[in-house]
């Protein structure tokens, strides 16, 4: 199955197109016929585009958008200028090996039919890319490395997802179990506790408690024994202020009897103001000695002695009477103290029991009387505190029992969700369990079936070199470690050495791509083109040209869908196919539009102009290969005006040599068999280049790759002179073809 | 769109663990992607979708 043609409206940067009369979608087109498809473009100008176009067409994803992390692919595949009235779309057609024509049309709107082939299809697109990272990212293991290149990244993923969520179902079923086992915990606390009050209300009540207890009196027992506990503390009350009202009535008496006799040893008042005075007075000279008056000695010792007895004195009995009027004041608390609690117990005692206390009693008659009253009142209060302490703990008891049907409720629902989440997480686990086995299994089937597919001559294809020392790989996936063991066999030895450590980075690009053709080896069956994203973005100079006759020689079994961003890849690639074989685009960005494809149109002279830039720049090789491409232009120009027969069925392509093989200069010398001049001056023309020492080699049908680069022994070097002279030579023989008269 | 052998993979599973509800679960997912996309959380919001799940398939089960 080849592509016959693709058809790209608003995706990437193909810009949406209508057409001006009709404003109908006009997409853009781009007929193959089974042809190759060569793309060259500089950076930016849409060659990706491409890429995804087919990518997305095919497979309904594309890669680059997961790798850059967009979470909104359809923003991603959408041209950046189309409009909501807009419907882009990609179609690839194809033909069948039978002839028929089948069609695939992806839309950005739902319900995409998708292609059967998709699985092969992802194989058959080759992203170099993906061969970069397998050779930089070292920092990942082989295993990832590996799966990486060869598409088990979803293997990868799908496992590191699992296996959160099984350690996320695990924990959750860790904590649904913890939580059961506190409500279990909880409801046997409660349990319990209902347990140990229906003993107590047993124990209390009888065995028929239940039938015992009348919640509906409880409000009147309670206010009763809050009568009773408001009356006792009132008696608690009247008994204590009335012992202390003794102690200070006894006190008040002592005290009056005290200061009486002092008051009757002395005057009172005025000898008080008087000494007073004194005692001030002489306070101030006790340490004079002569009457500040009379001028005589003041026997001032016995005087100040006489006054300080008797101010000592007239304190006393100021003491004595500020304690007196001290008690007195709380003596008359305490006395309406015991009236205000006469009066409530009288008032209580007679809602309690009827009677009337007299509280006009007297107090050592009301004291004697609640002596005789008290028992009887703690005991009956005694009784209803056991009743009201009862219905409290029947509501404490009704209250756990409600929790504990709720609970149970709890505890129900908690073992259901406790066992979803066992199944669920019993489930996650054996699946991961088994999952792991048959990934890993598969992935070393892959990986052999892959190894054992010519992948060590494709790489040394590519890698070409009389160096070359490895004879094998040997990729051996450890599947309980998810390691791979990695290691190249040297030639002509049993020594086996760490590949990745052995190989360097241009020859790990090698194989990359050698492990990516080698898959497709594997897995395609039914598609017969491959789509490579730049294929020299990843392989190094060195290696291109190696690249291109490999690619040359898959370009037989394979349709190939190539773009690159190397101008010289791009046109010796070109080269090395024949005209009739591919089709050939440039991409220019445009400032407003998204890309246009152009034709590519080799201009006069253009290959003989790059030529002498790379001479300029001493890149003698670029320099040489222009020069080289320019006279094949031409010789195969020639050719096709000579309608030169060349023999057809041919797998390679035909090359310099073919045409000189096919006496391209006997048929030129035949057209101007008459003019003995122009004869002759061919004849010159011709044998310049065959003397010449580039010509001479390249007509003889020197191949490109060897040319420039191996084997290193027929290897031709040329110095920048020599280059200038090749190119000019050209350059001459291309004008003198050029000046021929028409025939 | 998924790869060939993780569908592969999930099939055979599926032949051997028949009873398995999570199977049936990956196999409900969008896309038929079996949730082998990264931009997909599993952590997150396919643990409670996979217990919505289990719950459904419990109460057909008893019915």
């Amino acid at each position: 199955m080849r592509i016959k043609e693709l058809r790209i409206n608003g995706i990437r940067g193909f810009n949406y197109l209508k057409d001006d009369t009709s404003g109908e979608p006009a997409p853009h087109r781009i007929l193959l016929n089974g042809k190759h498809l060569f793309l060259y473009g500089e950076n930016g100008t849409g060659k990706s585009s491409l890429f995804d176009a087919i990518e997305w067409c095919l497979t309904g994803d594309i890669k680059e958008s997961a790798n850059r992390k967009i979470k909104d692919e359809k923003n991603f595949i959408l041209n950046k200028f189309c409009s909501d009235n807009d419907s882009p779309f990609v179609q690839m057609d194809f033909i069948q090996h039978s002839g028929a024509v089948t069609k695939i049309k992806r839309t950005t709107t739902r319900g995409n039919p998708s292609f059967r082939y998709a699985d092969e299809a992802e194989v058959c697109l080759i992203e170099s890319n993906r061969i970069e990272q397998f050779v930089i990212d070292t920092k990942k293991s082989l295993w990832q490395r590996f799966s990486d290149l060869l598409g088990f990244e979803h293997l990868i993923l799908f496992d590191n997802q699992l296996f959160r969520l099984k350690t996320e179902s695990k924990n959750k079923y860790d904590d649904a179990n913890i939580k059961l086992i506190q409500l279990k915990e909880e409801f046997d606390t409660l349990k319990s506790d209902i347990n140990g009050l229906e003993e107590l209300f047993r124990e209390e009540l009888g065995d028929n408690w239940r039938n015992n207890i009348n919640m509906d009196s409880g409000s009147n027992e309670a206010e009763a024994y809050h009568k009773f506990e408001k009356l006792t503390g009132n008696i608690d009350k009247f008994i204590k202020n009335y012992e202390e009202l003794e102690i200070i009535s006894n006190d008040l008496y002592s005290n009056k009897e005290l200061l009486l006799r002092e008051k009757d040893t002395s005057e009172s008042s005025e000898l008080t103001r008087i000494v007073s005075e004194s005692y001030k007075y002489f306070s101030k000279f006790n340490e004079t000695n002569i009457c500040p008056v009379c001028g005589q000695i003041i026997k001032f010792d016995e005087v100040f002695s006489r006054l300080k007895v008797l101010h000592d004195y007239l304190s006393n009995i100021r003491t004595l009477e500020e304690k007196i009027s001290k008690l007195s004041i709380r003596k008359d608390n305490l006395e309406d103290n015991l009236n205000l609690y006469s009066h409530e117990i009288s008032k209580i005692y007679a809602e309690l029991f009827g009677d009337r206390i007299d509280e006009n009693m007297s107090r050592s008659d009301m004291l004697a009387l609640i002596d005789s009253v008290k028992p009887n009142i703690i005991n009956e209060k005694e009784v209803l505190y056991k009743k009201v302490s009862i219905k409290e703990r029947i509501g404490i008891y009704q209250a756990k029992r409600e929790s504990l049907l709720k609970l149970e409720g709890s505890l129900k629902d908690q073992s259901q969700v406790l066992e979803l989440k066992k199944l669920l997480c019993r489930d996650v686990a054996v699946f991961y369990e088994n999952y792991i086995r048959l990934y890993s299994e598969k992935i070393k089937i892959e990986l052999d079936q892959i190894c054992k597919n010519d992948v060590v001559e494709i790489y040394k294809l590519i890698n070409q070199s009389d160096n070359e020392s490895i004879e094998e790989f040997i990729i051996e996936p450890d599947i309980d470690e998810k390691e791979i063991s990695f290691l190249a066999k040297i030639k002509n030895t049993s020594q086996t050495v760490n590949a990745t450590e052995f190989l360097s980075t241009g020859h790990l690009r090698c194989l990359g791509f050698a492990l990516l053709m080698a898959r497709i080896n594997t897995k395609v069956n039914n598609l017969n083109f491959l789509v490579i994203d730049d294929p020299i973005y990843s392989i190094d100079h060195e290696h291109r040209y190696n690249l291109i006759q490999y690619l040359s020689n898959l370009g037989e079994r394979y349709q190939l869908v190539i773009t690159s961003s190397d101008r010289l890849f791009f046109d010796i690639l070109r080269h090395n196919f024949n005209n009739n074989k591919f089709i050939s685009y440039e991409t220019f960005a445009s400032n407003h539009s998204g890309i246009i494809t152009l034709n590519l149109e080799v201009k006069q002279n253009q290959y003989i102009n790059e030529a002498r830039s790379y001479l300029e720049t001493n890149d003698l090789r670029a320099a040489s290969l222009y020069a080289r491409l320019s006279l094949e232009t031409k010789l195969f120009n020639l050719a096709e005006k000579l309608k030169l027969e060349i023999p057809i069925n041919r797998r390679d392509k035909t090359s310099m040599k073919d045409l000189m093989d096919a006496n391209l200069k006997t048929k030129l010398l035949d057209k101007y068999r008459d003019n003995v001049s122009i004869h002759r001056s061919i004849d010159i023309e011709f044998n310049k280049l065959y003397d010449h020492r580039y010509f001479k080699t390249i007509l003889k049908g020197f191949p490109l790759d060897h040319e420039v680069h191996h084997p290193y022994g027929y290897r031709l070097f040329y110095s920048k002179k020599e280059v200038e002279d090749v190119i000019d030579s050209v350059e001459a023989f291309c004008e003198f073809i050029d000046e021929l008269p028409k025939f | 769109m998924t790869n060939s052998l993780l569908r592969d993979i999930i099939d055979e599973l599926k032949c051997k663990m028949p009873d398995n509800i999570f199977i049936q679960f990956l196999e409900s997912l969008e896309n038929n992607d079996f949730g082998a996309d990264q931009n997909r959380e599993y952590l997150k919001k396919e643990y409670s979708n996979a217990m919505e799940f289990y719950k459904t398939v419990m109460i057909e089960n008893e019915n």
